[in-house]
């Protein structure tokens, strides 16, 4: 279990830094862009381009791009091995990716360059990436307390916690359906006093038994369900 | 114990990130300029 976490220890490290750089790559790439060519370039094809695309430019986007998914894989693996979610690595790449590139965005709407207009649809933009960047960073933020505050989703269950409903079928000693009745309250987690619900509901009544003894003869057993017997 | 491979990631992730914004980053961006 060890060697596990210490690989993980390292994929998380490498991982991270991976993203990082390829981000960064991303980053000078799009704002090399975005200030020597308006924010869009080409190459080839039939017609005559007003910006074409640097060779420096086409690598550092590609290979942040590409560079960031791959180094986000280890640094998935990583989280996994560690026990966290390995979606916390996604959602971290969202925001950072988002929350850079918008970035750029806004700083170079709020300093257009020369040639480039008043930069407003630039700061729109980034306002968008942002909002999009948040949508990756609020669940990275709850993924990480809750592993801090919970432990990880391979945490056992605590011992001494009940089944919530507990089947016994005929022929094996009863065949009452029970409804652990206040198990939805242990240490009043879930509710007050053992009920199920305000004011306790039909789920709860009978102290936990939820159903009929089955008939003499060892027949299937049979739920009583409050209100359906009038339906039927 | 989960908490402390939790904070370990955190460690681990956030020395990573100082290493590509201080030294695999630059490199990068340099190699591909």
């Amino acid at each position: 279990l060890i060697v596990r976490r210490l690989i993980g220890t390292l994929l998380a490290a490498a991982g991270a830094a991976g993203v990082t750089a390829c981000l960064m790559s991303a980053f000078r790439g799009m704002r090399h862009v975005m200030v020597a060519d308006g924010g869009s370039c080409a190459s080839g094809g039939p017609y005559v381009i007003a910006h074409q695309c640097t060779g420096g430019d086409i690598r550092l986007l590609m290979v942040g791009i590409i560079g960031m998914l791959v180094s986000a894989g280890f640094l998935a693996a990583g989280t996994g091995l560690l026990g966290g979610r390995a979606g916390l690595a996604g959602y971290a790449m969202w925001a950072a990716l988002f929350g850079t590139l918008g970035w750029n965005f806004i700083h170079l709407g709020q300093h257009p360059p020369a040639g480039t207009g008043n930069g407003s649809g630039w700061l729109f933009t980034g306002v968008v990436f942002w909002v999009m960047a948040a949508g990756g960073l609020i669940p990275a933020v709850w993924s990480v307390v809750n592993w801090l505050v919970r432990g990880s989703r391979s945490q056992p269950r605590a011992a001494g916690v009940q089944p919530m409903a507990r089947a016994q079928l005929p022929g094996m000693g009863g065949g009452t359906f029970t409804m652990g009745g206040g198990q939805f309250a242990v240490g009043g987690q879930y509710g007050a006093g053992g009920q199920f619900g305000p004011g306790g509901g039909p789920f709860n009544a009978g102290g936990g038994q939820f159903g009929a003894p089955p008939p003499p003869g060892g027949g299937p057993a049979s739920l009583h369900i409050p209100g359906q017997e009038d339906a039927q | 114990v989960n908490r402390i491979w939790a904070l370990v990631w955190l460690a681990a992730s956030a020395a990573g990130v100082v290493a590509g914004l201080t030294v695999l980053g630059p490199a990068l961006v340099t190699m591909l300029k």
